[in-house]
């Protein structure tokens, strides 16, 4: 199917959403310096236009195609043979990502409101800066145009991590270490995205073209490995999250909502979009190294979440734990995985932006997060506690909250795919330990999150500074209001939200059809629960599946060589030999 | 002969439109000489209007009324074609953007003398000769008008010991590149009888060397021309010539004095070295090179050819890949570690020069359009350096506060809260030489890169390339800590006092010059773009 419908009515939609923070950057930059107030009002102003243009793409757009929409495509660069094309479109992966980091933006930008009291002007222009980068990354379908994006995300982001973090010898170290790891991985992909453009986008760095193309098995396997390193580092999967609690504990509040709730998405965004679809035979090849990693990363983040004294830290960890997960489901392969991935990165974003946003709230009133300095918090700030405890247990991903369905879809997804499919194909028998084991992982989260609630808002008021904290403002309420809404709509009616991804994840999952030919086709691509367990009995062993294709080739070869065409003087001894001989081929030789 | 046959010989063999630029700037480098010395005790900025009223009419005629491609005149010496053209442009806007980085400048390291501004003009004439000329011999004197202007403007500070030892460096080992230069020169003319760059390609790669080398014949007893040797020759002469090159350049394992020569000099002079001779040489060698890179192939199809000249390719392709490694590498590796911003910048501009490198060496493998796309790519990156880089050394300037103070990283602590925009400015610079989007500095490098990976899959030579481009962003993540570290200081660090940076209006203008460039060329490169696979194509001949 053409990805792109081949008449493109004119539209401007996307143009206009990527762009318009832009130009509240932009009129952010002739304002004075000490009017503080009119930059957050400009910046707000601009944040929710956004949001409300960008309401268009949810309602606007056509359910049950995989192709993209609000198609824009132009040329921006020609060189010779190369040409860059101004190219953009949303499909049902990355339409919600943009509605999250429309939705949350406005958010950041009201919850900066009296935290940040120096610089106010600058770090609005960040942060519009910042959205601008991100909706660019997650619209582009030139990897040229992704790629200019990408990187512009770090700049912003590296000014919000160094300038208004906590502590001034830690938060330019963090800065750095964020910048660094985040482009050393980049580099890569980008030699990667020439060698594609090269190679097989005809000089153009069209998606849907590269798509097409079909790459060869042999270059997929180092270019998915550039892809993935780069994807895995943002995201970030176990032994590259270093740079993240470092980055997370430093960031100013908002900093760290944008962070956690989209910048890190764009690393799974990435795999999605680009490092799986482009590389089947790769995605087969390193599945098991990644689903391994992905299930480390789950529980290994829980652990160390568990014995975290800083709360902001506790969350950077469970961070770690929960985009374990979203990988674990993209790696299934198969619907419920996919768009449980897809769906818990956006209840993700919402349920760890509000947390940090939380931890803000607190930080802002004692100027610590230590849970060791908090306790009873509860009695003094009851409106608190209860959007503290909704958004905690929307995190532990209790049912009837968006964090349950997200959980639940991957888990089913990656058991269903670990008994009979793409990971019990790629990974052996027994893949559905992976599950298995995530599954303990949602257990752990419970501990840490639940303890860490426990610690901070119940009991007794012990510490005398916590006995005169004000409770929520009307505008710190208005703050979280949305999110949570949110958490409840996704959790009791997530359908609206998996109808929109349906097509693009199915389309999204044959991609794999060649390289899972041992996964039945049916059970792949519907997912009813039945039928998994139905194929799961009759289907055979995984180890058998290989004797079979060996036999296969033997019989093949038998038979070409009892349909060869007899050539005068090859005689019947001849035949005989070829037979023997292409007998002998598969077979060790035995010992005697 | 009747007056049209003179009219036509003259406009063939004498056209003075084809150097029109060079001439109008070495007026106005002499009328600068005596507008010094009649009206002595005036301000220097009159002086400064004039140089730059004189580029800048030099340059409206450059970009308007260039003769058409592929012209040359005087007898072959010059060309002025698109190649020329693109090169004539940088060399005037960088000595424009230097005059006007100085004008505040100069007084306040008490060097500000007229000379100054004449000699950046002369300096000028020889880059536009080494962009124009068509001949070795023309190069030669680009390069010497060039360098013999830079040797005063890095000693312009007669009271500085450090600058004092800066020209005298660059001139005792400019002396020794041009000799080997020269030599080279003379190599090549003895192994091929003509120092014309067109000659020598249109030859045809037979080498009919001059009448002393001969050998004698045994077997009939005569002397003949002595093939063999010529080749040698030739192929020596070829070697000197690079060396000669790569010292302008900076290249490794010739980059010696470029630290030194660059921290002592004045740093608008520094600026204007970093980028304007870096470019000229590169046109030079381009133009050199990338003739007789086939020399062997076309020789072969001719007469006997002798392995050496064969290999000829393959062993400048290896060396330059060397070359142009090594470059990158040990420029940022250094850079590394410097905690004054000017030798930092000093030795980033090493690495500047390997990145450059990288295109050569693929061009020197390629062959039509990708051979154009990637001389291209190496013409706009020198564009595109030129701004970013005297952009960055503009503000190391503003921020100098006589001698050699404010130079120092630490001395950048905290700008970003008292002077905001040249702040904001520095910023552009740095993640435009960090090669980060959307500034000319990412557009650069991605078509080098990407000349390298294109040639990777185009030829059987995948594993040199590919190398070389995976070199070359290793490179790049190791430079991004440090042009980094000056924007932690300037954003993240507070004061601890406020210096006094003064926004004077001529460097300022020459700032946001740079930066607009910057911004500009990173965000609409196509028509810079174009312009530069234009001198591309413009270049060779046949």
């Amino acid at each position: 199917m053409e990805l792109i419908p081949t008449n493109i009515a004119p539209s401007y939609w996307l143009s206009v959403i990527t762009f318009l923070p832009l130009v509240g950057a932009f009129v952010l930059l002739f304002l004075p310096r000490s009017e503080k107030n009119s930059a957050r009002w400009v910046a707000l102003l601009f944040a929710v236009v956004t949001f409300l243009v960008s309401l268009k793409l949810w309602f606007g757009f056509e359910l049950g195609t995989p192709q993209f929409q609000f198609v824009e495509q132009c040329d921006w660069i020609t060189f010779g043979k190369w040409k860059v094309q101004y190219f953009l479109g949303v499909d049902g992966i990355s339409l919600l990502i943009v509605l999250l980091t429309t939705f949350l933006t406005p958010i950041v930008v009201l919850s900066a409101w009296k935290a940040v009291q120096e610089k106010v002007k600058e770090y609005m222009i960040f942060m519009l800066l910042l959205e601008t980068a991100m909706l660019g990354a997650l619209v582009s379908l030139d990897l040229f145009l992704f790629y200019v994006f990408w990187e512009l995300m770090l700049i912003p982001m590296y000014f919000l991590i160094g300038i208004y973090g906590s502590n001034p010898e830690r938060r330019r170290y963090a800065a750095i270490k964020f910048f660094i790891f985040t482009m050393v991985g980049s580099v890569f992909m980008l030699i990667g995205i020439i060698y594609l453009g090269a190679k097989y986008g005809g000089y153009t760095f069209s998606y849907p073209a590269i798509l097409d193309a079909g790459i060869d098995v042999y270059p997929q396997m180092w270019l998915f490995l550039a892809f993935a390193v780069t994807f895995a580092i943002k995201v970030p999967m176990f032994p590259f999250h270093t740079w993240l609690p470092d980055a997370h504990t430093e960031a100013p509040t908002g900093g760290s909502v944008i962070l956690a709730g989209i910048l890190l998405k764009m690393g799974t965004y990435g795999f999605v979009r680009f490092a799986m679809p482009l590389f089947p035979d790769g995605v087969r090849f390193f599945m098991p190294a990644l689903a391994v990693l992905a299930v480390i990363g789950i529980i290994y983040g829980a652990l160390v979440a568990m014995v975290q004294p800083d709360v902001k830290r506790l969350v950077a960890f469970s961070s770690v734990s929960h985009l374990g997960y979203v990988m674990l489901g993209l790696f299934a392969l198969n619907a419920m995985g996919v768009q449980g991935g897809i769906f818990q990165m956006i209840s993700h974003g919402l349920s760890t932006g509000a947390l940090f946003l939380i931890v803000g709230m607190i930080y802002e009133r004692r100027h610590t997060r230590m849970i060791s300095e908090f306790g009873g918090l509860a009695k003094v700030m009851p409106v608190f506690a209860a959007c503290f405890l909704i958004v905690t247990l929307s995190s532990i991903g209790l049912p009837s909250t968006n964090g349950f369905v997200g959980e639940f879809l991957i888990l089913i997804g990656a058991f269903t795919s670990g008994t009979n499919g793409a990971l019990s194909s790629a990974c052996g028998p027994g893949a559905y330990w992976f599950a298995i084991i995530a599954a303990l992982g949602v257990i752990f989260g419970a501990v840490y999150m639940l303890w860490m609630f426990q610690r901070v808002m119940y009991g007794k008021v012990t510490n005398p500074k916590n006995e005169n904290l004000k409770d929520l403002s009307l505008r710190e309420f208005v703050v979280l209001a949305p999110i949570i809404l949110f958490i409840f709509i996704m959790g009791i009616f997530p359908t609206p939200f998996l109808r929109r991804m349906e097509a693009s994840v199915k389309y999204f999952n044959n991609h794999y059809a060649k390289q899972f030919t041992d996964v039945n086709a049916e059970t792949a691509s519907t997912d009813a629960p039945e039928k998994a367990k139905q194929a799961a009995v009759t289907s055979e062993k995984p180890g058998r599946a290989f004797a079979r294709a060996r036999e296969a080739v033997a019989v093949k070869k038998d038979a070409d060589i009892n349909n060869a065409p007899s050539r005068p003087g090859a005689g019947p001894a001849l035949k005989s030999g070829m037979k023997k001989r292409a007998a002998g081929v598969p077979r060790l030789p035995e010992l005697k | 002969m009747n007056p049209s046959g003179i009219q036509l010989f003259l406009k063939q063999n004498f056209d003075i439109q084809t150097v029109m630029p060079l001439i109008v700037v070495a007026a106005t480098a002499l009328l600068v000489l005596l507008l010094e010395a009649t009206i002595r005790g005036k301000s220097r900025t009159f002086l400064t209007a004039v140089s730059l009223v004189g580029l800048g009419v030099a340059l409206l005629l450059t970009l308007f009324n260039f003769p058409g491609a592929k012209q040359s005149s005087f007898y072959g010496m010059v060309r002025t074609d698109a190649f020329a053209q693109f090169f004539t442009v940088i060399a005037l806007a960088a000595g424009s953007l230097t005059l006007l980085l100085s004008a505040n400048y100069l007084p306040k390291i008490k060097s500000d003398t007229g000379e100054f501004h004449a000699l950046v003009l002369l300096a000028v004439c020889g880059m536009i000769l080494m962009a124009i000329g068509n001949d070795l011999i023309v190069l030669f004197l680009g390069i010497e008008t060039m360098s013999i202007a830079m040797y005063i403007l890095c000693g312009i500070r007669v009271d500085a010991e450090k600058s004092n030892e800066s020209s005298l460096k660059y001139l005792l080992l400019g002396a020794f590149a041009s000799a080997f230069l020269l030599f080279g020169i003379a190599l090549i003319y003895g192994a091929t009888g003509t120092t014309n760059i067109e000659a020598l390609i249109n030859s045809g790669g037979v080498l009919y060397g001059i009448s002393g080398i001969k050998e004698y014949q045994w077997d009939t007893g005569a002397y003949q021309f002595a093939e063999t040797a010529a080749q040698y020759f030739f192929i020596l002469g070829v070697a000197f010539v690079f060396l000669g090159f790569a010292f302008k350049i900076g290249a490794v394992p010739f980059h010696m004095w470029t630290p030194d020569v660059y921290q002592g000099a004045p740093t608008s002079v520094t600026g204007f070295m970093a980028v304007g001779v870096k470019a000229a040489a590169f046109a030079a060698l381009i133009r050199v090179f990338l003739g007789i890179v086939d020399f062997g192939d076309l020789y072969s199809s001719n007469a006997i050819a002798y392995q050496p000249l064969m290999d000829l390719k393959d062993v400048l392709l290896g060396v330059i890949w060397l070359v142009a490694v090594l470059t990158m590498t040990l420029g940022n590796l250094s850079a590394l570690i410097q905690t004054n911003l000017k030798r930092m910048l000093a030795f980033s501009s090493i690495a500047h020069a390997g990145y450059a490198l990288v295109g050569v060496s693929v061009a020197l493998r390629l062959s039509g359009d990708d051979r154009d796309a990637a001389v291209g790519a190496v013409m706009f990156y020198l564009l595109a350096y030129m701004f970013m880089n005297l952009g960055a050394f503009g503000v190391v300037i503003m921020m100098n506060r006589g001698n050699d103070e404010g130079e120092h990283l630490h001395d950048y602590n905290g700008l970003a809260s008292y002077r905001p925009l040249v702040a904001a400015a520095m910023a552009v610079f740095m993640f435009s030489l960090a090669g980060i989007p959307p500034t000319a500095g990412f557009v650069g490098k991605f078509y080098i890169f990407s000349a390298a990976v294109s040639a990777g899959t185009v030829e059987g030579y995948g594993l040199y390339f590919y190398s070389l481009a995976i070199i070359g962003v290793l490179n790049s993540i190791i430079s991004v800590y440090y042009y980094l570290y000056p924007l932690r200081n300037m954003y993240f660090v507070s004061a601890e006092r406020e210096h006094k940076v003064e926004l004077r209006p001529l460097m300022s203008a020459s700032i946001l010059i740079s930066t607009i460039f910057v911004l500009w060329i990173g965000v609409m490169p196509k028509g810079f773009l174009s312009r530069a696979l234009e001198g591309a194509k413009a270049l060779f001949f046949g």
